[in-house]
């Protein structure tokens, strides 16, 4: 066997190899043999016909490919090894110039290099968020909203009242495809006044303006030409007119926040006691908003920082998974493939290189970045975090569990409770220690234990089992 | 009366016949009157070689159930077979391989 190797500029090894007859012949044999297993030749039962029958029967050269695959399960190991190099993924067969002796050129991709730099000097401000008097205001206000009950009312259509009215849309042209001029044919709707202030404001954003100062009875008529807000492309340019019979208008009447109120969310003593524990969540809640932002800011910095190499083929499976996952997300919602491209005015080939190619290279390079940075900060995962973590888990599991008939079905949400525990406590360990890098604290790398401690492992994975069967 | 060029049917290539191989043997379906000289007559001047002894066996026609068909039982031919040994040195390529 002759290898020659070359390196390409695309992070791959080529190798063009030359095989001699001699070599190959034991493969030739042996593919013989596999051939004739699965052959039915008449006079022979399966796997006993020689190689003189199976050649008359298949002929040289599919005797000659067959033995290619078995040389390269055989022999593709040994290669890599003695060209010393750390392949990134499966092998690609992109030329053979003869098979009998084989004479052929194999592509390896070579794993992905990160270079991370100076890592250790990334800083970013880190801002503690407040929780200002106007975010527990509004917060307030909020919980009080979404607690109103409706009273009628006989006063003209104010800021936040309900209007149940009649609502119809018609072209000022007739539409030369249907004959008529009824876009929408009247229909009850209820509008809340003052809350489409935003893109998903139906028939158009802050419609419900119009219909302030009406009463009930009232006819409210508002002309409109669609232009790029148009929901479909033949109304684009088309005046239409909104008709709103108003019926009944609704005074929204939020309740006060006493000590009866509070008992809603849970066994408060006094408003007081309420309030400190809106504040509390609000707290928290900004404190993981802001902190979701600042890790954004920091793997980017890291991302930004480093040097990243990888070949062709690391891309395009992570572009085919993310393809693979978007697939599987639509059809759980239910949406056809070809309808999606039809309504983004977009066709595979395009989408794969404008929308998912662009997102799998970023997701790709972060992913490589971080999985470098737990290699030279020697993370490990935190028993500790992670028993704390499963446990968490556990309320939701724990019903799926109980719910589960076989045994194989519980041990699969047995396996995945504990993986996505495990998974979720590393990348809290990562980002902890980035956080810690980002704020200028300067950690300490902690040296590896030589014992990998085993017996923890076994701990924690009965302890899970016992969590969930006490649920049960 | 057949001629040397009617004797030979066909090559028998089984198991059974590769075995015989080893023995320098080989063995054909021939025609039901054939006897031991025409066999050897005629393996001798089609494939060149010298015949040292020829064995002949009549396998009896067997009878196979068929229940698919209304016939319910099949009657396979009488097949004559002859197995024939070469003298040293000598073969028939197209038992070996493809010519």
């Amino acid at each position: 066997m002759k290898i020659e190797t070359q390196k390409t500029e695309n992070h791959e090894v080529t190798f063009e190899v030359t095989v001699t007859a001699e070599e190959f012949q034991p493969y030739k044999q042996q593919a013989a043999r596999k051939m004739a297993a699965q052959a039915k030749i008449p006079g022979f039962r399966p796997g006993k016909a020689p190689y003189q029958v199976i050649e008359r029967m298949y002929g040289n050269d599919a005797i000659a490919q067959e033995a290619l695959d078995l040389y390269l399960e055989k022999e593709y190991g040994k290669m890599i090894d003695e060209a010393g190099i750390e392949p990134g993924g499966m092998g690609n067969l992109n030329k053979v110039d003869a098979f009998d002796p084989p004479a052929f050129t194999v592509t390896i991709p070579l794993a992905p290099t990160v270079d991370l730099g100076d890592y250790r000097e990334i800083r970013e401000t880190y801002e503690e968020p407040v929780v200002s008097d106007e975010d527990f205001e509004k917060t307030i206000e909020d919980i009080r909203a979404s607690y109103a009950t409706a009273e009628p009312s006989e006063d003209p259509v104010a800021d936040g009242d309900q209007v149940n009215a009649l609502f119809e849309i018609k072209r000022k042209d007739i539409d030369p495809e249907t004959g008529t001029d009824v876009l929408l044919k009247e229909m009850p709707y209820d509008f809340r006044v003052g809350s489409d202030d935003n893109d998903r404001g139906w028939p158009v954003r802050n419609y419900t303006k119009n219909l302030l100062g009406a009463k009930a009875g009232d006819v409210v008529k508002t002309e409109h030409t669609y232009g790029d807000d148009a929901p479909v492309d033949n109304l684009k340019d088309a005046e239409v007119t909104f008709i709103t019979t108003v019926q009944s208008v609704k005074k929204m009447v939020k309740p006060e926040v006493d000590e009866e109120f509070v008992k809603n969310f849970g066994e408060f003593e006094s408003v007081e006691a309420f309030n400190e524990d809106v504040r509390k969540r609000l707290k928290t809640a900004k404190e993981n908003e802001y902190l979701n932002g600042y890790v954004e800011k920091l793997t980017d910095a890291l991302v930004k920082g480093a040097t990243i190499t990888y070949a062709p083929a690391a891309l395009e499976s992570e572009v085919q998974e993310m393809y693979n996952n978007f697939k599987q997300r639509l059809q759980q919602q239910g949406v056809d493939l070809e309808m999606y491209y039809k309504v983004q005015k977009t066709d595979a080939e395009k989408f794969l290189n404008e929308n998912i190619r662009p997102d799998a290279e970023n997701q790709l390079k972060r992913r490589l970045a971080i999985q470098e940075f737990a290699r030279l900060e020697k993370i490990r995962l935190d028993f500790e975090k992670f028993k704390g973590i499963l446990e968490d888990m556990r309320n939701a599991a724990g019903y799926e569990y109980a719910k589960a008939k076989t045994k194989r079905a519980k041990d699969a949400i047995l396996n995945n409770v504990t993986d996505r525990a495990m998974n979720q406590a590393f990348s809290d360990s990562i980002f902890d220690r980035l956080i810690a890098i980002g704020k200028g604290e300067n950690p300490e790398i902690e040296p590896v234990k030589a014992d990998p401690a085993d017996g923890e492992v076994k701990d924690v994975a009965v302890d899970s089992n016992e969590v969930l069967d006490a649920k049960e | 009366m057949s001629t040397i060029y009617e004797v030979l049917r066909r090559p028998i290539v089984t198991e059974k016949t590769n075995d015989l191989l080893r023995k320098n043997q080989y063995a054909f379906e021939v025609e039901k009157s054939a006897s031991r000289t025409l066999v050897k007559d005629a393996v001798e001047k089609l494939f060149n070689v010298s015949v040292v002894a020829v064995n002949i066996i009549v396998t009896p026609g067997k009878t196979k159930r068929n229940m698919k068909s209304r016939r319910t039982t099949i009657k396979k031919p009488v097949m004559k077979k002859a197995i024939v040994t070469l003298a040293e040195g000598d073969s028939i390529k197209f038992f070996e391989g493809v010519e």
